[in-house]
């Protein structure tokens, strides 16, 4: 979902040129190149749907105004993921008053997965990783969700999350190795239940 | 090891479709581009940044986003020189927007409007009366009324010069007219104005000087840079006005008093300028350098905002609404809280009581045409009971499809005023209420309205400018409301 990185550096630099002439077609294909992969980061760092999309769209504002001091030779992902990073950290500070109903929200996405054909098999394979995950620590929850939701790359997460590349491979390294024994375990238990 | 790396990629796989089905879709690039557009907009208003060209039109090909509509509602000046006029339609809605951005800030922000964007060197001085001083030659401006009762009010403004530097001057009305007061300002914008019934007031205004190297090279068709050297206060009291400098460490954008002793203003936080703003966001630092100012006890406190507000109102010192242009946000007693999305994009809310207001924006709706690249769009009007933004029906012969008020100016719960811009060849939306009804009312031919300010019930002042009907703008103006009708006064 996150393939957006726009092909040739030159043209990314020329975009952004382009954009600091005042070329506001330029300013919108560079958001929408970028607006999947900066909003599945945000879904990956913020739990609920509606900060998250508040926090993409300030980072976009960071972006313009940005812009005319950005060294346009550096590549421009990462800077936009930290600048998505920054607001979705501060978006996470702030929940705690937010009080926006986001159950239509949620249940968007529930009646999405609804949707699929195998729908009932999903949505129980979906709740038994959804109690695994539940179990681990936030970071390793936000690691699992950077790399198989965002598709970023390790480097990326460490920028994203603030934290040194070893340490997103160990973290990720032990995310998976809890999910996996988790369910395992799960499962386990699930099949000794059933043969007595 | 091969049982290991099999296992590893189910669990990633299912990993994948886990989160794909849990967190779901994330927004589509339109859509968000339009709400960043909105937002850019908006922010471009509060704190325009200093990009080599004019901020581009960020709705030129915004679907739906209210720059885009604002650009095409409000009429445009004449360029300096002719040349300087961007390609293509960027290029027209751009310089669009460049006016709007000084006039559509006022009913949000009480006066706001960024800097060094207007040409117009052909725009004729308005003739003034009773001024000691005559106004510099350049291209004049009014920026915002503010009137105090039906034979006492005040108006600000300000000329640009060839070179591009500004002259804000304050007028004054009694006696039946507007005189120029002195002193005048050079190197100033005036920001905004609010007086009280009192005799007391503030204006708000920015020193500039033109940067030493404006880049002639790249773009030497471009008006010269101006630098915002800082901002500054001018409080009336006692018959004269005494500049104040801002409160320490912001920059403030506009100004608006509920009272002679509680006010309100938005504000930037002048170490974290635009031009640092990128660097620190890199550096994980918070980026919202917007700040709440209010005028308590006798001096201006400063607090944070939760996010990039575009329009605020408080009705005390601890109770207000404000909005980002997507959703609502309630102030309580030091706290923010978010409050509902609205339905469509917020472009202004306004409040008399804390059980009272009004907020005004669109919905965006289709595709945008081909040829103007505007965006089809249902205005709408919520009122505020004290607990909920719940829309109002708005006929279409009130605010045709297309069309749209901007801004309020509230002058009491019994009475106010929505303003638009131009659309096309459409005249400036213009709704009145009045006596608990909302109605249209017209204005006088190639008029648009930028600020209100009622001196008395059915008794207003209004500034705004003339333009031709290709949308260029040849005057500034000021008018007079009374016995239902609009009149021009001056200009």
């Amino acid at each position: 979902v996150t393939d957006c990185t726009l092909e040739d550096d030159g043209m990314e630099e020329e975009l952004i040129e382009r954009i600091r002439r005042g070329d506001a077609a330029a300013f919108q294909e560079l958001v929408e190149s970028y607006a999947t992969l900066a909003g599945c980061v945000a879904r990956a760092l913020v739990p609920d749907r509606a900060p998250a999309e508040d926090a993409v769209q300030e980072a976009w504002v960071d972006v313009w105004r940005g812009l005319p001091t950005f060294d346009a030779r550096r590549p421009f992902r990462p800077w936009l993921l930290a600048l998505v990073a920054n607001r979705c950290r501060k978006a996470v500070r702030r929940k705690e008053f937010q009080t926006i109903d986001l159950a239509a929200a949620d249940a968007d996405a529930l009646a999405a997965a609804d949707d699929l054909a195998d729908g009932a098999v999903r949505r129980e394979a979906n709740a038994e990783l959804r109690t695994v995950l539940l179990t681990l620590p936030r970071e390793q929850q936000q690691v699992l969700a950077l790399r198989f939701f965002a598709d970023l790359e390790l480097a990326e997460i460490g920028l994203v999350m603030g934290i040194p590349l070893g340490t997103v491979k160990s973290r990720l390294h032990r995310a998976l190795a809890a999910a996996r024994a988790r369910l395992e375990r799960e499962r386990s238990a699930v099949l000794g239940g059933g043969s007595r | 090891m091969t049982n290991d790396a099999s296992c590893d990629a189910a669990l990633e796989r299912r990993l994948r479709a886990y989160f794909h089905d849990e967190i779901g879709a994330v927004a589509a690039p339109e859509a968000v581009w339009q709400r960043v557009a909105c937002r850019l907009d908006l922010a471009e208003r509060l704190s325009p940044v200093g990009y080599e060209a004019p901020a581009p039109s960020l709705g030129a090909r915004a679907h739906a986003a209210p720059m885009a509509r604002s650009a095409a509602l409000w009429p445009q000046r004449p360029k300096r020189p002719p040349s300087a006029r961007w390609q293509g339609f960027a290029a027209v809605a751009a310089a669009l927007l460049l006016i709007v951005l000084g006039a559509t800030i006022f009913g949000a922000l009480a006066g706001g409007r960024p800097s060094g964007t207007r040409g117009g060197d052909q725009l004729r001085p308005t003739p003034q009366r009773n001024a000691q001083t005559p106004l510099p030659a350049g291209a004049m401006s009014f920026v915002g009324v503010s009137m105090v009762s039906a034979t006492q009010g005040w108006a600000i403004g300000d000329v640009e010069a060839a070179a591009g530097e500004h002259t804000g001057f304050i007028e004054r009305y009694g006696d039946g007219q507007w005189s120029l007061t002195e002193p005048m300002y050079p190197s100033t914008q005036l920001l905004g104005v609010s007086m009280q019934s009192d005799g007391t007031g503030w204006i708000v205004g920015q020193s500039e000087k033109l940067a030493d190297d404006p880049q002639p090279t790249k773009q030497p068709q471009q008006p010269p840079k101006l630098i915002i050297t800082g901002t500054f206060l001018l409080h009336f009291a006692q018959g004269a006005w005494t500049r104040q400098s801002a409160p320490a460490g912001v920059e403030v954008s506009s100004v608006h008093m509920i009272s002679a002793v509680f006010g309100w203003a938005l504000a930037w936080s002048a170490d974290a300028s635009a031009a640092t703003t990128a660097t620190t966001a890199a550096d994980g630092k918070n980026t919202n350098n917007q700040v709440l100012v209010r005028y308590m006890g006798g001096a201006w406190q400063t607090s944070t905002t939760p996010t990039m507000l575009t329009a605020l109102w408080l009705s005390s010192p601890d109770e207000g609404w404000a909005t980002d242009g997507v959703r609502f946000w309630h102030y309580h007693a030091g706290q923010w809280t978010a409050g509902t999305e609205a339905a469509g994009l917020v472009s202004d809310l306004a409040l008399t009581s804390a059980t009272d207001g009004w907020a005004t924006g669109y919905v965006p709706q289709g595709e945008p045409s081909p040829t103007t690249k505007e965006v089809p769009a249902r205005p709408f009007l919520l009122h505020f009971d004290g607990t909920t933004w719940a829309p109002v029906p708005l006929p279409a012969s009130l605010l045709p499809h297309d069309s749209w008020a901007q801004r309020l100016f509230l002058a009491s719960a019994a009475e106010g005023w929505a303003a638009g811009g131009p659309n096309g060849t459409a005249p400036p939306a213009l709704l009145h209420y009045l006596d608990s009804t909302w109605s249209a009312v017209p204005l006088p031919a190639g008029i648009a309205l930028s600020s209100i300010s009622n001196g008395a019930a059915n008794d207003a002042w209004a500034t705004g400018v003339h333009y031709q009907g290709d949308g260029v703008v040849d005057q500034a103006v000021l008018l007079h409301y009374a016995n239902g009708t609009w009149t021009r006064a001056q200009g």
